[in-house]
């Protein structure tokens, strides 16, 4: 039994999930994408059959591989043995991620995730617009780069906060003077949105399984001010977590992060569902077995049942002195 | 423009490049240009273009990322007349003609055997690059590097697909069956390729139109958009 890691090497959350995979002696192939026609290349027959090669030609036994964990850098390498002129490399660059994209919605088994699967996560409002769909509450927002906008939308909703309208990462700010200022200046629309107080709370559902994470912290960000930022394990609504579950599901996700603020009735906003989640913090901050969980789904045969991150075993000290 | 002028609709000219420092509000289920409503839009840019002119390159990536988030959005609402209809899977890729060969195929419309990678050597046919355009079979190295696709056969030739019809080229059941799914999924102009076995091998949702067939198209999704308009006021 096999499972690839494909993508990125440095990603650690995949490194993990091949650590956790070697536990339960179960065999992991790296197929890293920069290294797409040099360590190895796939073939896609008139069938649509696939054949992925290694270096020196080894045919890889694709009926033993259950599953593949795939993280792919926002900005991938290029190896300097292809000699590609600087200017190409953009464009070489889309071809390649292109084909591999192509070559993850081809595999015959399960894929976390098929890079094709929850795309309007590059669209906040879009996707806004799609967990308002879902059932969800989401607060009150106008994107706009027009200062009259936003001074009337303050007017509503005085305690504001702006953030990207795309899913490039950016950090969530307070809406001030200085924003309105900026978008007196002329820019680019940016995604202005109700205030929720009150506490986050991170929702993953990894496959049919629902981890909530209630996440305190001093930070209006608390992904990029970390200094006192504390996560423990939380109950979600039954009737929420259903909804992530169908929501994923239906983005043909099977690992997804939902990220809600309650508010002080116990009202749950959703901000925004992330395809591409991140659950180290998560899962050594709260002790959720995420990484354990994703590999039952790659490796069915060889489930395990885990109670307790081993990740949060070894973190624990760190975790209490916050 | 010039088609929907003369059915009394006020349209304005926007670059691809201008779209990030355009004045925009767009709420959960509204949009406005410059202070008036959005009530249709034709889109004719590739979505991973370049929205941000006038940034600095340090800024220009994320300004033009905030503009195709807003643009797919905005391409959405229902309030909007869109050509084409916003469409998250195909606005972030580099590469439209994978995501509708699964449409297509989903819907049992006969598709062009393809070959992958490390195949393509062994094949006749040409390489359609996943970035657009079409060239000679590379040799084994790019193939493997690419991912390279060969369309088995000869070149396709181009239907010209707009609101609900061809109006130039081919109009074979294939081509009808696409471009049914087309119309289902919010695309009213596209181009559809067919090879010489009647099977599909590519659409295009920003396909290029010729000079010739330019006005005759124009006309037709100024007809469209100015009965679409009409029709919400009645």
């Amino acid at each position: 039994m096999e499972i690839w890691l494909v993508g990125d090497p440095d990603d650690l959350s995949a490194a993990y999930v091949g650590w956790l995979a070697e536990q339960r002696g179960i065999s992991v192939l790296g197929l890293r994408e920069d290294r797409l026609g040099l360590d190895w290349w796939f073939g896609s027959d008139r069938r649509g059959g696939i054949r992925v090669t290694l270096a020196g030609g080894r045919v890889v036994p694709i009926q033993r591989t259950t599953g593949a964990f795939v993280r792919l850098n926002p900005e991938p390498a290029v190896s300097d043995a292809l000699s590609i002129p600087e200017d190409l490399k953009p464009i070489y660059l889309q071809e390649r991620r292109a084909g591999l994209q192509f070559f993850l919605d081809a595999l015959p088994f399960v894929v976390i995730n098929r890079p094709s699967a929850g795309r309007a996560n590059g669209s906040k409002p879009f996707q806004m617009a799609q967990l308002v769909s879902g059932g969800f509450f989401v607060p009150p927002w106008v994107a706009t780069n027009q200062p009259a906008v936003a001074e009337e939308f303050l007017a509503h909703y005085p305690d504001a906060v702006v953030k990207a309208c795309s899913g490039l990462r950016s950090h969530v700010r307070r809406m001030d003077e200085s924003i309105l200022e900026r978008l007196t200046r002329g820019t680019a629309p940016v995604l202005i949105q109700q205030y929720v107080d009150g506490h986050e709370v991170r929702i993953h559902v990894s496959g049919d399984r629902i981890f909530a994470t209630r996440i305190d912290s001093d930070a209006l960000d608390y992904r990029f001010d970390t200094s006192r930022v504390s996560f423990a394990p939380v109950d979600a609504p039954g009737d929420l977590a259903d909804r992530c579950r169908s929501f994923a599901h239906a983005q043909r996700l099977l690992l997804a992060g939902f990220d809600f603020r309650v508010d002080h009735a116990g009202v749950w906003w959703c901000l925004e569902m992330n395809p591409v989640p991140t659950f180290l913090p998560f899962e050594a901050g709260a002790g959720h077995p995420l990484g354990d969980t994703v590999l039952d789904l790659l490796a069915p045969n060889r489930r395990k049942e885990v109670t307790e991150s081993p990740l949060a075993q070894r973190f624990r000290p760190a975790r209490l002195q916050q | 423009m010039v088609c929907l002028a003369a059915a009394g609709r006020q349209a304005q000219l926007l670059r691809p490049g201008a779209l990030a420092l355009s004045d925009v509000r767009v709420d959960a289920g509204s949009c406005e240009l410059s202070g008036s409503p959005i009530e249709a839009a034709v889109f004719r840019a590739v979505p991973t273009a370049s929205f941000a002119d006038g940034f600095t390159d340090e800024d220009a990536g994320f300004s033009s990322a905030e503009a195709r988030a807003v643009w797919l959005h905005l391409l959405s609402l229902s309030s909007v007349c869109a050509i084409n209809r916003g469409d998250c899977d195909l606005w972030f890729v580099s590469s439209e003609w994978p995501v509708w060969r699964r449409r297509l195929g989903a819907a049992g419309v006969p598709l062009s055997r393809i070959v992958v990678g490390d195949h393509v050597v062994d094949e006749r046919g040409y390489w359609m690059q996943w970035t657009g355009g079409v060239g000679a079979a590379p040799d084994l190295l790019a193939a493997r590097c690419f991912a390279a696709t060969i369309v088995l056969g000869d070149r396709p030739t181009r239907s010209l697909w707009c609101v609900g019809s061809v109006l130039d080229g081919p109009r074979d059941g294939a081509v009808m069956h696409a471009g049914n799914v087309l119309t289902s999924h919010g695309v009213a102009l596209a181009s559809i390729d067919v090879d010489v076995d009647g099977r599909i091998a590519a659409v295009n949702t920003i396909p290029s139109i010729s000079e010739l067939m330019a006005p005759t198209v124009a006309n037709v999704l100024a007809r469209y958009i100015d009965g679409n308009l009409a029709g919400r006021r009645s």
